[in-house]
């Protein structure tokens, strides 16, 4: 029975990341926006911060994987770093109260950032790109601006979505209570 | 809450698990050259079909954008252009008469360019790049219709990129304007070798892409001049053009010169491109 609810969570997020996963690399490029939003590290950031460190890393390697599939970089690159980053957003579940906007923004914002500083200091800095104040206004900026206006929009179905896998496990321990 | 049905796992312990596993993928896709193996299946039946419809649909919706905001400038632009046609016609048709007249002589030598002769499938971009930070696209053919890794990638009679993974139905693209694409290329005219490298600062500062390398003594090679694939390349068929000659700069070193290139292929708009179905033999 506790494996079943698992997996039944587990698809949930699933499929939520597949229906994020679409719109960034299908929908978002087509808008002709200058920057395309970072919405899987949206996604994978909210649910460490919402449901847990455990929570978070295993998104991030869902996604992770996912986009690895789609990219030409070595196979487990993105896998490793969303895997981290949703760790890392894990710790603030303690100051999460779903209240509040400011947290969601703030921790998107900086998980967004340290995720562009990732991918300077592992694919960039290594070929000899070391002009690092125009990749942080020309490509880290643009990216985190957009990134944090979608994860505005995102936030909603996102609270609702742990609203939901909430109401899951506690039926759960009711039952086996 | 009960005690046994709590989770006992420590956060740490699945991060380090994960953390493992993750470089063991890192260590065996380096060492194997793996790109996802059973999990391109899910791509294949999940994404793949999904992206391809919502790809038609966002592109529906931003021509219709676009169209509103650009009707006007394009009626004066046609204005303009429709002066231009005429002016054009007329010398198109002494081009022609020329052009007959180098297809006669090309005969006659036997010299007819190769790459006309490539054959091509055509392929619709269904998902682009998973980062800001690179410039690569999924197209919807892959090895069941027969692509194969390493094939060249066309659009606007430009080099767009090379096929790098393919799944079943979808294949990874990166494009020449990617930061770590290298193409051997050599100056059309003057056959000089150079290599061509994608960069996400020149690409984003103006459009240009940049070159390398080119060993030119005697100065021949100027601003305007058409870059095509290199026959000594590993992987690109020779006699591709990529682009045009911008600006040479020779301050750096006195042996080899370094520049930038416009590419022909309009890679803000790309939707449709041609993958050349034919590998480059190089003997290896």
């Amino acid at each position: 029975m506790k494996t079943l609810y698992y997996l039944l969570r587990g698809g949930i997020i699933f499929l939520a990341l597949v229906i994020v996963f679409i719109l960034q690399t299908a929908v978002m490029p087509r808008l002709s926006l200058s920057s395309t939003p970072n919405l899987c590290l949206v996604f994978v950031s909210m649910m460490g911060f919402m449901r847990g460190r455990k929570t978070g890393a295993l998104t991030g390697l869902m996604a992770g994987l996912w986009l690895d599939l789609f990219s030409v970089q070595l196979f487990g690159t993105y896998t490793l770093i969303y895997m981290l980053l949703g760790y890392l957003n894990g710790f603030f579940r303690k100051i999460y109260f779903g209240d509040s906007i400011r947290l969601p923004v703030l921790l998107t914002a900086a998980t967004d950032l340290i995720y562009g500083i990732i991918v300077y200091l592992v694919f960039f800095i290594t070929k000899g790109h070391t002009n690092i104040y125009y990749y942080f206004i020309g490509v880290m900026m643009p990216e985190m601006v957009i990134t944090v206006i979608c994860a505005l929009v995102l936030y909603f179905p996102v609270y609702h979505l742990n609203e939901l896998l909430e109401r899951i496990r506690n039926r759960r321990e009711r039952r086996s209570a | 809450m009960n005690k046994k049905d709590r989770i006992n796992i420590p956060g740490y312990v699945v991060l380090l698990f994960l953390g493992l596993l993750c470089i063991v993928i890192l260590f065996f896709s380096y060492a194997t050259g793996f790109t996802g193996g059973p999990l391109q299946s899910v791509a294949d039946y999940v994404f793949a079909p999904m992206q391809q419809g919502l790809t038609a649909a966002g592109s529906g919706i931003s021509h219709t954008v676009e169209e509103h905001t650009e009707k006007k400038k394009l009626l004066e632009q046609n204005k303009r252009l429709e002066a231009r046609v005429t002016e054009l016609e007329s010398r198109l048709t002494n081009t022609q008469l020329r052009e007959n007249e180098l297809n006669r002589l090309q005969e006659l030598l036997d010299l007819s360019k190769d790459y006309d002769k490539y054959k091509t499938t055509g392929a619709r971009i269904i998902a682009k790049g998973t980062s800001n930070w690179f410039s690569t696209f999924t197209i919807n053919k892959g090895s069941a219709d027969g692509i194969k890794r390493d094939m060249n990638v066309i659009a606007d009679n430009g080099l767009v990129g090379v096929v790098v993974s393919t799944g079943r139905h979808y294949a990874n693209v990166r494009s020449i304007i990617d930061d770590d694409s290298n193409v051997s290329a050599q100056v059309a005219d003057t056959e000089d070798q150079l290599i061509v490298s994608g960069s996400l600062e020149g690409m984003q500062q103006s459009g240009m892409i940049t070159f390398s390398g080119l060993r030119d003594e005697k100065n021949q090679v100027k601003s305007g001049d058409a870059v095509v694939t290199s026959n000594i390349s590993s992987k690109y068929l020779p006699g591709i053009l990529i682009g045009y000659i911008g600006d040479i700069d020779d301050s750096s070193d006195d042996l080899t010169k370094s520049g930038t290139i416009t590419p022909v292929a309009d890679f803000t708009h790309l939707s449709e491109v041609l993958v050349i179905t034919q590998l480059k033999e190089s003997g290896s």
